[in-house]
């Protein structure tokens, strides 16, 4: 067996465990108290991810001027409702711009 | 014959909610082959051949762990240092699957199923849902699953005739994340949780390895909103 398929494997069996430990360990009896502060998971993973991604991308020389957006994208989204929307017209802009750029 | 199956209603409305679970994540398919077309580039890099790169999709499937690892490969790090820094950069599944397992209990080979396709996308259209259910989960990743491991695909195809650069230093991980956090935020107390989380990443993720920075800043901004919660609950009316 090759190094890469080595890799697939264990790659898939690690991500694998954390996928369904996540959801094994929701059977758990928890505490009132944290199964209140999990209903604010999401939006609180979002932006944790959110900001790390932002500095990790800035970190290694990412577009400033995207920065603008980003902010753009967020708020189609939030006036629509609908993330592909902000999603779909942010990466236009972006590929746009770098295009304009490039000349 | 179990419950599900003497109830003729369970199944259409199981492909009915699939369905609304494949269209949502529709939307997301064009931010899904940009990130492909990255990997493989950088899968390219690390030495990997097509059916390896491929295999890597089909069964990791997931983005950021799959150009971290050939990231990883191609400065020469042995095999269990990436495995392992791949799961400290994505403990967050963790966590994901934690919170929507709360909301959405599954058991046997329906958790099975759910959780090995678990995505950040399928994880936020789910929760964003009054009721999230099984088949709208499913449908969502069985979706984004087609679009990873379909635009891998095609970007193996086109891999040699793109320039190895193409989307070097756009903002596109970002981006994607902040549509996806935006409808998430429902109240004043997600808003909360959403700022301090995001300040505590930035404080935190230098500080600790690998994703333990964004796990604690995503317990912060938890507890943070829980508090903020039950003082609102103890406040005079």
């Amino acid at each position: 067996m090759s190094d890469h398929v080595l890799l697939a494997l264990a790659l898939a069996a690690v991500l694998g465990g954390l996928r369904c430990g996540g959801f094994w360990l929701a059977t758990a009896r928890l505490p009132g108290w944290l199964t209140q502060g999990l209903g604010f998971a999401p939006p609180a993973m979002f932006a944790a991810m959110f900001a790390a991604a932002i500095t990790g991308s800035l970190a290694v020389g990412g577009a400033v001027w995207q920065l603008p957006v980003i902010g753009l994208a967020g708020l189609l989204t939030w006036r629509t409702r609908r993330p592909w929307v902000g999603m779909l017209l942010g990466l236009v802009v972006v590929w746009v711009g770098d295009l304009l750029l490039m000349q | 014959m179990n419950q599900q199956h003497q109830n003729p209603s369970t199944l259409p409305q199981f492909r009915s909610e699939w369905q609304a679970g494949f269209t949502a994540m529709l939307g997301l398919w064009p931010a899904a082959l940009p990130g492909a077309l990255a990997y493989v580039l950088s899968a390219q890099q690390a030495g990997l051949d097509a059916p390896a790169t491929l295999l890597l999709s089909l069964l990791a499937f997931s983005g950021s762990a799959q150009i971290g690892a050939v990231g990883l490969l191609a400065l020469g790090a042995p095999l269990p240092i990436i495995v392992l820094t791949m799961a400290a950069l994505h403990l967050h599944y963790l966590m994901l699957g934690l919170t929507l397992g709360r909301r959405l209990p599954l058991r046997g080979w329906r958790r099975i199923t759910a959780a090995l396709l678990l995505t950040e996308a399928a994880f936020a259209l789910s929760a964003a849902r009054r009721r999230p259910s099984f088949g709208f989960l499913v449908g969502a990743e069985a979706s984004m699953y087609l679009a990873w491991c379909g635009g891998t695909l095609l970007a193996v195809l086109l891999g040699g005739y793109l320039p190895a650069d193409l989307f070097d230093g756009d903002l596109v991980v970002p981006l994607i994340f902040a549509t996806l956090l935006v409808p998430l935020l429902r109240g004043r107390a997600d808003v909360i949780a959403a700022l301090t989380a995001g300040g505590a990443a930035l404080v935190l993720g230098p500080l600790l390895p690998g994703g333990l920075g964004i796990v604690g800043a995503g317990v912060a901004g938890c507890l943070a909103a829980a508090l903020l919660s039950r003082y609102r609950e103890k406040e005079p009316a």
